[in-house]
């Protein structure tokens, strides 16, 4: 497919303490294993799988470095089996292999996703494009996602993807909940489009959830749901690289929402654009300096809320028989562990190191290990270089590099950061520890993050905002609707 | 436990359901609408037994009640009870074999369908599940199979209380009620979780639909429709009237009851909709009467046609393209009867008369060479040779002379002669007698006016125009005898009915006109509507967004404007009263504007009637003299200007809204400081030479500011010739 794809790996500001947002302990949100397997290596395999053109992982600036130095190993895999493929196939038939898309690191240096959109890569592209998050798993092929796309209709800019969380052991309280409006154009041909999105916390604080009347003139019968989470995913077409390109001659005065201004502009296009059957683009100003849910929200909202009917924003809802899952907050990253292991629990051979320690078929443990006897290990993930002592009991954790457990400690539902020390005897329930963290003996604890204390906690809280689109986003205002949500979407790092 | 707590409830329940089968089916009719929706007309006869393609309304209504099945119906009579009684008496109704009885309700002291549900439930007169239904529907639905839904629903949700039926149609539907709403219901199982009634798609009005957060807790997802016809087909529980008991506030079915009961903590009950496809609708206006005739004529609401012959010795055939012609019609040999034509017994149309796209009742007598298109003429009219008819409604009894014009959308009351050779204009309504306004018709009326007027509207302009009416009336009656003898001819009888509406009309708001005529222009507004985008919103956008032209003033619509004005005129009083620096109150103004999203025209003219109330104020105190006044006021405040105009066009607007701000204030001379206010702002450099001199060209013919423009004329003469001269040779020349 002649589609540019690019993976937008956010810093991770929901998977404090595990990411590097505050401190070192942690690493970038992209190389976060799941399964002992770096998160974008799982969205990798499924660009791998769609045959992009090129895939371009866009990365802060700091952490460009290290996501290269990690995605040597993967590059010289895929060379390797590239390798072996084209040789049993021959010489012959070696036309039919493609070869793999190459990956660029686009290193980034804006605050969000959307100015990073508009100020880097909008240079870079040169047909449809799609954004992906990096932190997604799911076993619906891509080739769902590129059928829908293709056979969308001719005003769509842009195809949303929404999905339903499949995971019911996700906490609710993480999952951000949104309203999404959107028109399934049930009497008409077109297919269903993206209206509007509001934060359900915005409409708690505002008390009031309100829908523009003139909307509904425009799209009569409009469903709302509280269920569906947005994907990140979002295949565009080049016209919206034409959108949101900054045309030279026209000066930012025109923000005070003349848009009739622009449409008389738009209009001494015309004549030659009629000729060539399109419609001429429209060019409203459209404020990139957000996130880029919050920008296509707006993109959505620009198809009805002008006299004329702009293009639309496509809205796809995954199927529920697929799953999908973002790791976009600890527990959803705990549950997407999980979601792997079961994938794996048939194809993982039982591993026995001590004569009596057991680790269940469910559970992966990395290299160089050393797990004592008598230890029980269930439905979790060790990374290399782990130690577990005598008599422990490990269910449903996930324990990262090169961390120690010493003996007799019980973990339920713990995610250890990496060298991480837990004493002995410890019991932690539902807990958090970060990296480099040590518990000490005989500690007891329950649904708590331990946390080395280095930055001001009150600092800490601030920057738990979505770290992409946090900064300036506050108080900037709508150029249309002075908007209600002030607050951050956080739609990109949810 | 809880097993056994459904067990029992389901009992119950079954229990219930036992009864409510057994039980009868009782129908309400609401025959009074408790609006003023077809004045003049509702005042000689009531609404349900006006008659849509020549059978009375309330035989559609009770056409489907005897379809549906229902045994016993009570018809809720307000205003004309007795026409109603003895309409009944002798309809087929009354006959022994009558499906149902009807009842006829005497609530003469109900003044909305919140009263009339009281005193339903004062008589006690519901036994079981019941429907409601407003005596102008018109339907074709299959009641049985909302029934059964409803039933099932009961079963499910024991606080379920109400069913809307709702017909499933378009945005733009011409047959959808022009006060248009929203339903929000569950996705799952149709709910319905909130109800608002939004401004018409024309409408400029920027508003939202509010709902409370609250209201969707457990709610996974849930439609917006905006696409549904609402013909008040109510499948109600018997908690319903006593919900209407407790709650003495509610007035309106919608409105009040089901937005009341949706949105209490304490009712808890639920309402769901029931959505089908069929013809469903209520004539309830001139615009949604005129829908139903043609969609009536062309069969849409089939097995219910005319040729059905639902009235005692009706006679109707049923010819190709729509044409029903009853027994007894004679047509003169050069006549033509076109498409969609409906023809009474007993009626006569003469030579070369040509009928079109209308209804005609008995007993007329159409003289020849006659045009009458897509029309509605009642019963016993008489139509003199050579008049032209176009999409009017003329009632019964009436005499139209020869040589008459109707033009699109009038109205002719019952009786109403008139005389040779006149024209009325478009939109005209016009009844025999004056409408009674002072007794208690008028009170009936006035109050259901400003209960029927929307939200949008304000009652406070309807309080206005009934207390005006009251004062008024003595005086203002002769002079309308006048005016009506102008217009129905020397010969006529007749008088111009003037809707509160229609006043609102002139001012410039066109919504509530569009809502309440015949004629075409709302059909006009509803096609271009449809046409995509609404042509209408564009057109006005613009002319308010191109801030040069004057006419903004009087085009816009004044609601929203006003609300703007109101607050804008506020914060620069204050910020004059409080001394603040430009800055600040050029911020909050800003803000205001771009909140409510009006040019900067609305701020120019909120800030000089500010500016010009503080001067008044000056001068009425007698703390400064007119002069000092307007420099004073003009050396601090007129700078702002430089931030509310932006070229030469925007400043000649700005003059124009001093001029007509300072006409406004009543100042004791308004030439004088309308001149001192354009001396100072030109002494700023605020105003320049060519600004004015553009201005004044435009504004030294006009008349209606002769009397201030004299002593202007002198200073753009002044301005013209000497260059520099001082501001005070001025003054010494305009003191004397």
């Amino acid at each position: 497919m002649d589609f540019q794809a690019f993976i937008f790996c956010g810093r991770g500001a929901k998977l404090t303490p595990f990411s590097n947002v505050r401190g070192d302990t942690g690493v970038p949100k992209a190389l976060l294993p799941v399964a002992n397997r770096s998160m974008i290596e799982f969205v990798l395999d499924w660009c791998e799988q769609a045959q992009f053109k090129e895939v371009n992982l866009v990365i802060d600036a700091s952490d460009a470095d290290e996501l290269e130095e990690s995605l040597k190993k993967y590059r010289e895999v895929r060379g390797h089996y590239f390798g072996l493929l084209s040789q049993s196939v021959g010489s012959n038939h070696a036309h039919y292999l493609k070869k793999p898309s190459p990956i660029n690191i686009i290193p980034s240096k804006c605050e969000n996703t959307g100015e990073c959109l508009k100020n880097e890569l909008l240079d870079k592209i040169t047909g449809d494009f799609v954004l992906l998050p990096c932190d997604f798993i799911t076993d619906i092929p891509p080739q769902v996602f590129l059928d829908q796309y293709l056979n969308k209709d001719p005003e769509n800019l842009a195809m949303a993807v929404y999905y339903h969380n499949g995971f019911e052991n996700i906490d609710k309280k993480h999952l951000k909940q949104f309203l999404t409006v959107y028109s399934e154009n049930l009497e008409s041909v077109s297919k269903p489009v993206l209206l509007d999105v509001y934060s359900k916390d915005d409409v708690d604080k505002t008390k009031y959830l309100q829908i523009r009347s003139q909307m509904l003139w425009r799209y009569p019968n409009s469903s709302v749901s509280t269920k569906l989470l947005n994907s990140f995913i979002y295949f565009c077409s080049h016209e919206l690289v034409n959108l949101l390109k900054d045309e030279t001659e026209k000066g930012a005065g025109e923000l005070d929402s003349d848009s009739e201004a622009v449409d008389s502009l738009a209009t001494s296009f015309q004549n030659t654009s009629f000729l060539k059957g399109k419609k001429k683009l429209i060019k409203d100003p459209i404020n990139c300096n957000k996130s880029l849910g919050k920008l296509f929200r707006d993109l959505s909202r620009r198809s009805w809320q002008h006299v004329k009917p702009r293009e639309t924003i496509g809205i796809f809802v995954l199927p529920e028989i697929g799953l999908f899952i973002r790791s976009n907050s600890l527990s959803a990253y705990m549950e997407s562990n999980r979601y792997v292991l079961k994938i794996k629990q048939t194809a993982i051979q039982q591993r026995t190191t001590d004569g009596s320690s057991a680790i269940g078929a469910d559970s992966m443990v990395g290299n160089n290990c050393a797990i004592l006897e008598k230890t029980n290990i269930k439905r979790s993930v060790l990374g290399d270089n782990c130690k577990v002592g005598k008599r422990c009991r490990i269910v449903g954790c996930v324990v990262l590099d090169n961390v120690e457990i010493d003996d007799e400690t019980q973990l339920e539902n713990v995610i250890i950061g990496r060298n991480a020390k837990i004493g002995k005897k410890s019991k932690l329930t539902n807990c958090y520890v970060e990296g480099s963290y040590i518990v000490n003996e005989k500690s007891t604890l329950k649904g708590e993050t331990l946390t080395s204390i280095y930055i001001d906690d009150e600092d800490y809280a601030s920057s738990l905002l979505d770290s992409d689109s946090s900064g300036s986003e506050s108080d900037y205002t709508d150029e249309y609707y002075d908007d209600e949500d002030y607050v951050d979407d956080g739609l990109f790092d949810r | 436990m809880s097993g056994k707590k459904t067990k029992s409830g389901k009992a119950n329940q079954n229990k219930k359901q036992e009864v409510v089968q057994d039980e009868r089916l009782q129908a309400i009719v609401l025959t009074d609408s408790f609006e003023t929706r077809f004045m003049p007309l509702t005042s000689v006869k009531p609404r349900c037994l006006l008659p849509l393609a020549n059978i009375p309304l309330i035989e559609y209504t009770l056409e489907f009640l005897a379809k549906a099945g229902v045994n016993e119906v009570y018809l809720i009579c307000a205003s004309h009870g007795e026409q109603i009684q003895e309409y009944i008496d002798q309809s087929k109704w009354s006959l022994p074999w009558a499906p149902f009885k009807v009842n006829t309700i005497m609530s003469l002291e109900s003044r909305s369908v919140g009263d009339a549900m009281r005193d339903v439930d004062n008589r006690g007169l519901i036994t079981g599940d019941f429907v409601l239904v407003s005596g102008d529907l018109v339907t074709n639905m299959d009641f049985e199979k909302a029934l059964d839904i409803h039933k099932q629903r009961r079963k499910a949700d024991k606080d379920h209380i109400v069913t809307m039926c709702l017909s499933k149609a378009t945005q733009f539907h011409k047959t959808r009620s022009h006060e248009p709403a929203t339903f929000i219901f569950d996705k799952s199982n149709d709910r319905c979780i909130y109800y608002q009634d939004i401004p018409l798609a024309s409408s400029r009005e920027k508003t939202t639909i509010d709902i409370d957060p609250e209201l969707l807790e457990g709610v996974d997802e849930f439609v917006l429709r905006n696409d549904l016809i609402d013909c008040h087909v109510d499948i109600c529980s018997p908690h319903v009237p006593a919900i209407f008991q407790e709650n003495f506030d509610y007035q309106f079915l919608r409105r009040d009851f089901v937005r009341g009961v949706l949105s209490s903590d304490l009712l808890k009950k639920h309402i769901y909709g029931y959505i089908t496809d069929e013809y469903t609708t209520r004539a309830e206006s001139w615009q949604t009467y005129d829908a139903i005739s043609q969609d009536f004529i062309a069969r849409w609401c089939y097995p219910l046609v005319l040729n059905a012959n639902l009235l005692k010795g009706q006679t109707y055939s049923y010819e190709s393209q729509h044409i029903y012609k009853e027994k007894d019609v004679v047509l003169a040999q050069s006549c033509k009867i076109k498409k969609n034509t409906a023809i009474g017994s007993g009626s006569k149309i003469g030579e070369g008369t040509v009928i079109e796209n209308s209804v005609v009742g008995r007993n007329c007598k159409i003289g020849s060479n006659i045009r009458i298109k897509n029309s509605y003429i009642w019963d016993n009219v008489v139509i003199d040779d050579n008049t032209t008819i176009e999409h009017s409604l003329v009632a019964s009894d009436v005499k139209l002379g020869s040589n008459v014009t109707l033009n699109d959308g009038s109205i002719i009351g019952f009786n109403v002669v008139i005389d040779d050779n006149v024209t009325i204009p478009v939109g005209t309504k016009i009844s025999a007698v004056p409408v009674q306004r002072n007794t208690a018709q008028f009170l009936d009326t006035a109050h259901n006016l400003s209960s029927s007027d929307e939200d949008e509207e304000g009652s406070t302009f309807t309080r206005n125009s009934s207390s005006l009416s009251i004062s008024n009336s003595d005086e203002v009656a002769d002079a309308k005898i006048k005016l009506s003898k102008q217009l129905v001819g020397p010969n006529g009888r007749g008088v111009l009915y003037e809707s509160d509406d229609e006043d609102e009309d002139e001012d410039g708001s066109t919504e509530k006109g569009i809502a309440n005529t015949l004629t075409y222009r709302d059909d006009d507004i509803y096609l271009s509507d449809t046409s995509i985008s609404s042509i209408t919103q564009k057109h006005r956008k613009r002319r308010t967004m191109s801030m040069t032209s004057i006419y903004t003033d009087y085009e816009g619509e004044e609601d929203e404007e006003e609300d703007f004005e109101k607050e804008a005129i506020a914060t620069v009083e204050r910020a004059i009263e409080n001394n603040h620096d430009l800055d600040t109150s050029m911020l909050e103004l800003n803000t205001l504007r771009m909140s409510m999203n009006v040019t900067y025209h609305e701020v120019r003219n909120a800030s000089v009637i500010a500016i010009f109330r503080r001067v008044y104020h000056f001068v009425a105190t007698q703390t400064l003299g007119p002069k000092d006044a307007v420099t004073k006021v003009l050396q601090q405040w007129g700078p702002v200007f430089k931030r509310q105009a932006f070229d030469s066009d925007e400043f000649i607007d700005l003059m124009n809204i001093i001029l007509d701000r300072v006409l406004d204030q009543k100042f004791d001379k308004p030439d004088f400081i309308l001149f001192h206010v354009y001396n100072v702002l030109y002494d700023l450099d605020i105003l320049e030479e060519d600004v004015i001199y553009k201005w004044w060209d435009s504004v030294s013919g006009d008349s209606k500011y002769s009397e201030v423009t004299a002593l202007l004329a002198k200073w753009v003469d002044w301005l013209k010739t000497a260059d520099e001269e001082s501001s005070d040779e001025e003054d010494s020349d305009e003191d004397e």
